[in-house]
This record gives C-alpha cells, structure tokens and sequence, in this order.
C-alpha cells in the first residue's frame, strides 16, 4: 500500500538525529522572511542593484525636489510618505470588498438599506414586482426579484423603473442574472466601506492629523 | 421573522448538549495525556532543543539581514539629510518618486 511505503520511507528520515534540529532551525529562518524584526529599506536595496547612472536617473525627483524646496521640505516629505502608505493600504481593502461575498455587513445601513429596497419595490412598480430575497452587506446588496415570464419588454420596464428610484436612494445597478422565473440584481452604493476593528485603527494611526498638519504647513 | 418553536428544538438541543458533553470530556482527556507527555523529560529535552534551534534561526536571520544592510550604501548623489530621512522609510523608489510628484502638484495647487 502505498501508504506504508510513504511511511517506511519517511519514519527513518524523521527519526534520524538531524532531522528535527534542521526543521527547527528552519522554521526559524521562515519566521524570519515571514515577520522580520529588520531589514533594510526597500529603495535603498534597489538602488544598490543599479549603476551610477541609473541610480541618478530614479534618484532625479528627488534630488530637484530637495533642491527646490531644501531641508524644510523634508517633514512634508515623510509626512507624505505615511499618507501614501495609508492610501495604498485603503485601496487594498478596497480590492479586497470588491465582490458581494467577500463582504462583511455593514449592519446599521445593511438593514436600512434592505428596508428601503423592500419599500421602494412594492410601491414603485404598484406591486408588480415580487421581491424574493434582499441581501445588502458593506457596500453592495443583493436583490431577487420574482419574474414568472422572464426577462419581458414589459418586466424590464418595470425593472428599469425600479432601478431610477434606487438611484435616487444612492444604490445603482452592477449586474444582473437572469434565472430560472427570477432575476438577480446586484448594487452598488457609493458609501465609504465599514472595515473591522484592526483594519480601521491601522487606517486611522494617530499621527494621521499631524502628518496631515505638516504638510498644511509646508505648503503655506 | 421566524419564531423558533421551543418544543421542536428541544430533542435537537438536548442531542446536542450531550455531543458538546462527550466533546469536552474527550478533550479534557487528550489534554490531559498531552499534558503528561510533555512532562516526560525526554521530551522536555527535545522541546527546549528545538525552541532554541528556532529562535538561533531567527536570530541568525537578523544578524544576515542586519550586515547586508551594512553593506548597502547611500548613493551619494542623495542629499545626506535627505538619506538620512528616507532611511526610516521602508517603501519602494516607485513610491517615493509618487510622493514627490504628489507633493510638487499640491504645492502647485497652493500657490494658484
């Protein structure tokens, strides 16, 4: 069997005397590479990697920007740098909320969303329309809507009907699936994304203000 | 909303806290085994080894990552301040060229 092939071949090497202290050793280096405690600057290894000069070519920015402004540009600078990283972190959470399942739910507007989605189709299309299901999460909700006939002229001016009014409350149609007696809507709000406890105190770091102050103050 | 039947329930829950009472006596008992398997000395032993094998690990990483970072140098068509000041910056030349030209436009903006 196959399994006890494995097994005799792998025992042996488990049980010799090297093989637990180099996993060990091993696992440590990983740690590492996984949470370094330092390492040097990213740009600084990339420049150490070019010629003089390419080195002068991607350091030209900044040598005419230092040149410009001097020293007391230099808090500014770093002040961006912090902005910047927090910018690149927000855009990430926002790739990462970008489909409907990958969403938490925002509760509070969750349910008063559901709640105008539920009113506004039973009175918009006088009752025409048969919400099946609503669900809406961070920023996106879900709708299913009851379509006996399929996707008709008529259904379909109804739904366009149905998608003005939802504009007006701030929810504009994504996409739609059509299946079997019923189509699904999804839609998109503008709102600002609800992060999680973590993800919202790493976005707004106390230095956020001070950092925004410096650069205020650089550019008075 | 629906309204959770009590006496519909019931049969379910009462199965389940007899699971959850099984689970939790079986896991006093594995941990109880595992407990005295760790006090063994021999394993003890091979414990503490390999803990110390793995932060050696992580230690000798630092030392490596610590001098090649000696051996980087600063260009010195960078402005020593300037170095200075990039040098607690852990982010890419994509991204301190981004801040730069962010900068030089809201400067731009202010003096309009």
């Amino acid at each position: 069997m196959w399994f006890v092939k494995i097994k005799s071949a792998l025992l042996p090497l488990w049980r010799a005397k090297f093989t637990q202290p180099v996993l060990a050793t091993l696992t440590g280096v990983l740690l590492y590479l996984w949470l370094p405690l330092f390492k040097a600057p990213d740009w600084l290894v990339q420049l150490n990697s070019l010629s003089r000069d390419e080195q002068q070519e991607q350091l030209k920015n900044l040598n005419s920007f230092y040149k410009k402004y001097g020293e007391a540009a230099l808090p500014a600078l770093h002040a961006q740098l912090e902005l910047d990283k927090l910018r690149r972190f927000e855009q990430q959470l926002i790739d990462d909320n970008k489909n409907f399942d990958d969403q938490d739910r925002d509760e509070l507007w969750a349910d008063a969303t559901e709640f105008m989605i539920a009113h506004l189709t039973q009175n918009v299309a006088n009752n025409q329309l048969r919400l099946l299901d609503s669900e809406c999460r961070n920023n996106l909700c879900r709708m299913v809507l009851e379509a006996p006939q399929g996707l008709t002229p008529e259904y379909r001016a109804l739904v366009l009907k149905l998608a003005g009014s939802l504009k007006t409350g701030d929810l504009e149609f994504q996409q739609l699936t059509e299946g079997n007696k019923r189509i699904t809507l999804e839609l998109k709000s503008d709102k600002r994304l609800k992060y999680g406890y973590f993800a919202a105190k790493k976005l707004n770091p106390p230095e956020k203000a001070q950092w925004q102050a410096e650069i205020k103050t650089w550019l008075q | 909303m629906v309204t959770i039947n009590k006496t519909a329930v019931q049969p379910y829950l009462q199965k389940a806290m007899l699971l959850g009472r099984h689970s939790l006596v079986l896991g006093l008992a594995v941990a109880k085994q595992f407990v005295a398997w760790l006090k063994t000395p021999a394993v003890q032993r091979t414990a503490f080894r390999n803990i110390a094998l793995m932060i050696a690990g992580y230690l000798l990483m630092l030392c490596l990552f610590f001098l090649y970072s000696l051996s980087l140098n600063t260009p010195d068509t960078l402005p020593e301040p300037m170095a200075q000041q990039l040098q607690q910056q852990d982010v890419s030349l994509d991204a301190l060229n981004e801040a730069v030209t962010r900068l030089e436009k809201k400067k731009a903006l202010a003096k309009l």
